[in-house]
């Protein structure tokens, strides 16, 4: 498990890592010249086998159906709450079946 | 078999059709105008993922609002989407029942004449047509307010324990969907106060005890955002009394002296004169708090706040033209009618806030990479800013209009408020990743200000929507 600050170094580490799994702040703490959209879709093009939670402030479905269009396992809104937790526990569990999530 | 009389027929037909002219009328083109700022905020509880989320959205960026509309919203848009009209038809549905409501108040009151009359008089009349239309929680809160008194009526005119139940239970929920309904609640004392006087004894005394009861959970969140209301500066409440002691302490005892007069008034032996006055006791108890409150403590009278107290005008209203005769209430509800029904247009037309068209703009030019800036805290329409960085929308308040609008994942950041120097350099420091945008809400030369100035940088676009300033910054290459 890693943690990026930014989408450069979230995208430098996806290439290094190969995770199975990311979850992406759509509002990244540190701005350096790739934003979370392009990382997604980096991520995407270049694995896209790897699931990608997108996690963001914003809860307007407009702004969640650009990701899930786009492939996203699923949009999280902050802040968090158990209802949320849970909804994105249920998906994992489908797509990681190998995981015990209970 | 039973028979209809026939007279009496067109009776309920009359009013479903007033009914659905209304609700035509309300729903005219109602997704057509983008969102307001603050109905923005109503979209994003609703838009919450759960019923916690939505309650947290609204306690802390909606003070004075509890959170039953932002709930019944956020049921509603988990059904039928977060469009436009979406957020609005709520605001409808509560519009078209508060139309119901008023005509059942009148009838009970007045008879069937007299209700259908000022049925008609709040129905089209704009300031019922502007918040009808509006996805805020006052249409609901009219529809309440109205629900609650019309039951409290029918209690006192000896309806049985289901009716008293249901005017505290509606009394609550009309409590839990703005703070302006407590002003409801203290008319329903002050009425309460007179029936003793009158008969020595109330019907209807228990239904506001449980109204009161139920709202008990809420009362340290009221008190604590009461406080922040009054002694803050939030969007609606800005300034301070500038009234002279002795002309606030003049007005204050004229509310009070008027109140008590409503209060202390002999009771009218004819049931007719006694509904009149308890009309006229829930239409001004509320503006007159409101009133000498602001002239007391500080700008607070807003017409929404009091909206119920304006239904109840209608009411009254329809009683002083039907005591001219029926010549005179049907020409003057005609006529009434036909002017409020000429006014909407101008009311629906009213300048439409221009978030679609700020955001177009930045997403036609922006790169994702580039920031986008706000200020924080909040601002008078006249673009004055709040002098306590503290208080306020820290998030930047058009932050949540933009974002409705605005799908790109550009990132948003933060101003401090009234701090040129300090905006500039939080500015230039992101200028690096391409350019940055300053979305601003103050004066066109306060909004310059707050831009990094030097050979380094460029302002690429300025543009004016409305009260709302957008730049974009851009970096001058090394030559």
């Amino acid at each position: 498990m890693a943690e990026a600050e930014s989408g450069m170094q979230a995208v430098q580490m996806f290439r290094e890592l190969k995770p199975d799994l990311v979850t992406l702040d759509v509002m990244m703490p540190v701005i350096d010249g790739i934003d979370s959209l392009v990382a997604f879709r980096t991520m995407r093009r270049e694995n896209p086998q790897a699931a990608i939670l997108v996690v963001s402030a914003v809860p307007f479905e407009k702004t969640r159906d650009t990701f899930t269009e786009e492939g996203a396992l699923g949009y999280v809104i902050k802040p968090f709450t158990k209802f949320s937790f849970d909804q994105v526990r249920l998906r994992l569990g489908r797509v990681f079946p190998e995981l015990d999530l209970r | 078999m039973t028979r209809v009389c026939g007279c009496c027929r067109p009776r309920p037909l009359a009013v479903i059709a007033l009914l659905a002219a209304a609700a035509a009328v309300y729903a005219y083109h109602v997704g057509r105008a983008p969102l307001a700022a603050s109905e923005a905020y109503s979209a994003l509880a609703a838009a919450q993922a759960s019923v916690e989320s939505v309650a947290r959205s609204a306690l802390s960026l909606d003070p004075g609002k509890p959170v039953l509309y932002h709930l019944l919203l956020h049921g509603f848009c988990r059904v039928v989407g977060q469009s436009e009209a979406a957020l609005r038809s709520v605001s409808i549905a509560f519009g078209v029942a508060a139309v119901y409501f008023v005509f059942a108040l009148g009838q009970e009151l007045f008879g069937f004449e007299v209700g259908f009359c000022a049925a008609v008089l709040w129905a089209f009349n704009p300031l019922a047509g502007v918040l009808a239309r509006w996805a805020r929680m006052y249409s609901m809160l009219i529809a309440l307010a109205l629900g609650h008194v019309l039951a409290m009526e029918k209690v006192r005119r000896g309806s049985g324990v289901a009716m008293l139940l249901g005017a505290g239970v509606v009394g609550s929920a009309m409590l839990y969907v703005h703070f302006g309904a407590i002003l409801i609640v203290a008319a329903d004392l002050v009425v309460i106060f007179r029936e003793l006087r009158r008969t020595g004894t109330s019907r209807c005394w228990p239904a506001a005890a449980i109204a009161c009861i139920l709202f008990l959970p809420f009362v340290p969140i009221t008190i604590a955002q009461s406080r922040a209301l009054l002694f803050g500066h939030w969007m609606d409440w800005l300034g301070v009394s500038k009234g002279s002691p002795s002309q606030m302490l003049l007005f204050g005892c004229g509310a009070a002296a008027a109140v008590l007069w409503l209060g202390l008034a002999a009771p009218q032996a004819e049931r007719r004169r006694e509904g009149l006055q308890q009309c006229l006791l829930y239409a001004l108890v509320p503006m007159l708090a409101l009133a000498a409150g602001s002239a007391l403590v500080r700008p607070m009278f807003e017409v929404r706040y009091v909206s119920p107290s304006f239904a109840m005008l209608a009411v009254v209203a329809a009683y002083w033209l039907d005591c001219g005769g029926a010549w005179l209430r049907n020409l003057g509800t005609v006529a009434i009618g036909a002017l409020s029904l000429m006014l909407l247009p101008l009311c629906y037309g009213a300048p439409r806030d221009p978030w679609p068209a700020i955001a177009a703009k930045i997403g036609a030019v922006a790169n994702p990479s580039e920031p986008i800036f706000f200020e924080a805290g909040f601002f008078s329409p006249d673009g004055q800013v709040n002098p306590f960085p503290d208080q306020g929308f820290p998030q930047g308040f058009f932050r949540v209009p933009f974002d409705y609008y605005f799908h790109g994942a550009n990132p948003r950041a933060v101003l401090p408020a009234a701090q040129p120097a300090a905006a500039r350099k939080v500015i230039a420091a992101q200028l690096g990743h391409g350019g940055a945008w300053l979305v601003s809400a103050r004066k066109w030369p306060d909004a310059l200000a707050e831009l990094p100035r030097g050979r380094d940088c460029r302002l690429d676009y300025s543009g004016r929507f409305s009260r709302i300033s957008v730049f974009h910054v851009k970096p001058v290459p090394d030559r």
